[in-house]
């Protein structure tokens, strides 16, 4: 386990942890991603304490320390079985393409029936086009991409590159953002996640806006 | 019970043997003995702690599993890249008066930890802070993989613990939540990567080449090579 310390508080201390897993075609630059997602200027920890790459970031949100625990499947792809226990607590997916391959494009559709198949009903789903500093090299339209998260109802599209530091950081700030908005509007708490009696408490200790009422809708 | 332990003994000379020689010479990989990696699966009683393991090993659901008496070793040969790697998982019994004479053994050289709680049944993850109590009091080494598994998650009108607050203990503990059914046949792969899971990382763990080539984060994972090294040697077995 590796510790940098900050300024900021404790990791310990969080309003909110989430569970965000990347996935995608092999050699899309997932891997690049979350390395550079984790080398960011806020509190890190990483644990190898398993076969998965995952690491812990914490974020300052709108004065909400959001933890955020990503799942990187880089080097696991030979082994199927093993991105499938993956799925199970994800609070959010983030598939990732190669704008410069069209196959990994084409391969979206697969990975968005995999969260389907294994994960929970309400997980929210990104989509990242990778590699974007090579721009002669494109073969993915941001259009074409904008077109399919639409059509899946996907929460955004964003063309980043590790490489050149574009929109990583973006990428899991929306992320936090958007779990933390249907947080506290309850429309992802215990019930929903799990299946439980609309009775049951919820552990994430949602501290939205006191003026906020709860959705019924 | 003598016979357990005996099968224990015998079995760590070869493991040893195994990692020397391949860190000497990888050229030999074809002649060096099959690498071992022992883990153990602990948790409250009836949990399902042995229907996992027989699911992992055998691909199958026992009709009915009386409870464990001090330890049941279950083998599978995996292969990872290529290496042939035996997993011997022990099966531990969770009821105090089939397991104190065996505490001791459980722990003894152990290369990953599985902690098993029952979704269904909240004193069984309640429980869990005793079991990693019990596992920190033996000595095991802070980079032993742990991982949390909650089991039973077919049974899904009678879950009382819900993902996220499993999702945090886990993470308060350093540890990656694994959410299955040993029943369901729909689940036997999950089951599976599971314990895949911990084999890649004590390969990987296990192979400083490998280690270096792949993540190159030489400084640190040399750092904690030494201290794997250190923890072998200090085995009075």
């Amino acid at each position: 386990m590796h510790f940098s310390s900050s300024a900021r508080a404790a990791d310990e201390n969080f309003d909110y942890l989430f569970k965000i897993i990347l996935i995608g075609d092999s050699n899309v630059g997932k891997t690049c991603v979350v390395q550079h997602f984790k080398s960011g200027v806020y509190t890190e920890t990483q644990q190898n304490t398993i076969g998965v790459d995952f690491t812990v970031r914490s974020l300052d949100i709108d004065g909400k320390k959001v933890k955020m625990q990503v799942w990187d499947t880089a080097g696991q792809e030979r082994f199927r079985t093993i991105t499938q226990s993956y799925y199970r607590s994800a609070h959010a997916a983030i598939i990732a393409y190669d704008l410069t391959r069209r196959s990994t494009f084409e391969s979206i559709p697969h990975w968005i029936h995999e969260i389907e198949k294994y994960g929970a009903a309400n997980v929210v789903i990104m989509l990242i086009g990778n590699k974007c500093d090579l721009w002669e090299k494109r073969h993915v339209l941001f259009e074409d991409a904008c077109t399919l998260a639409e059509k899946y109802g996907l929460l955004a599209v964003l063309e980043t590159s590790a490489k050149e530091s574009k929109n990583i950081e973006e990428v899991f700030v929306l992320m936090a953002k958007e779990l933390i908005a249907r947080n506290s509007l309850h429309l992802y708490g215990e019930s929903a996640l799990n299946g439980l009696p609309l009775d049951s408490s919820p552990v994430l200790m949602a501290q939205g806006p006191s003026e906020k009422t709860h959705c019924t809708c | 019970m003598a016979q357990p332990i005996l099968g224990h003994g015998s079995l760590q000379p070869a493991s040893a043997a195994g990692l020397a020689s391949l860190e000497l010479d990888s050229s030999l990989d074809q002649y060096v003995q099959i690498r071992i990696f022992k883990i153990i699966v602990i948790g409250d009683s009836n949990v399902g702690k042995t229907c996992l393991t027989f699911r992992f090993c055998g691909g199958t659901f026992p009709d009915k599993t009386e409870a464990t008496i001090g330890v049941d070793f279950r083998e599978k040969t995996v292969e990872i890249e290529g290496e042939k790697i035996k997993v011997q998982v022990w099966d531990t019994a969770g009821q105090e008066r089939f397991r104190k004479s065996m505490v001791e053994h459980y722990y003894r050289n152990v290369h990953a930890v599985v902690f098993v709680y029952d979704v269904t049944k909240m004193t069984s993850f309640t429980n869990l802070k005793m079991w990693i109590q019990e596992c920190n009091g033996h000595a095991v080494p802070p980079l032993v993989p742990k991982v949390l598994v909650g089991n039973k998650c077919d049974l899904r009108e009678q879950i009382q613990v819900p993902s996220n607050l499993a999702l945090k203990f886990a993470d308060a503990h350093n540890m990656l939540l694994f959410e299955t059914s040993a029943k369901d046949p729909k689940e036997s792969q999950n089951v599976e990567s599971i314990f895949m899971c911990l084999a890649c990382r004590l390969k990987a763990q296990k192979s400083l080449l490998y280690r270096d080539a792949e993540r190159q984060q030489g400084k640190v994972q040399k750092l904690e090579f030494p201290q794997e090294a250190n923890s072998k040697t200090s085995c009075p077995c």
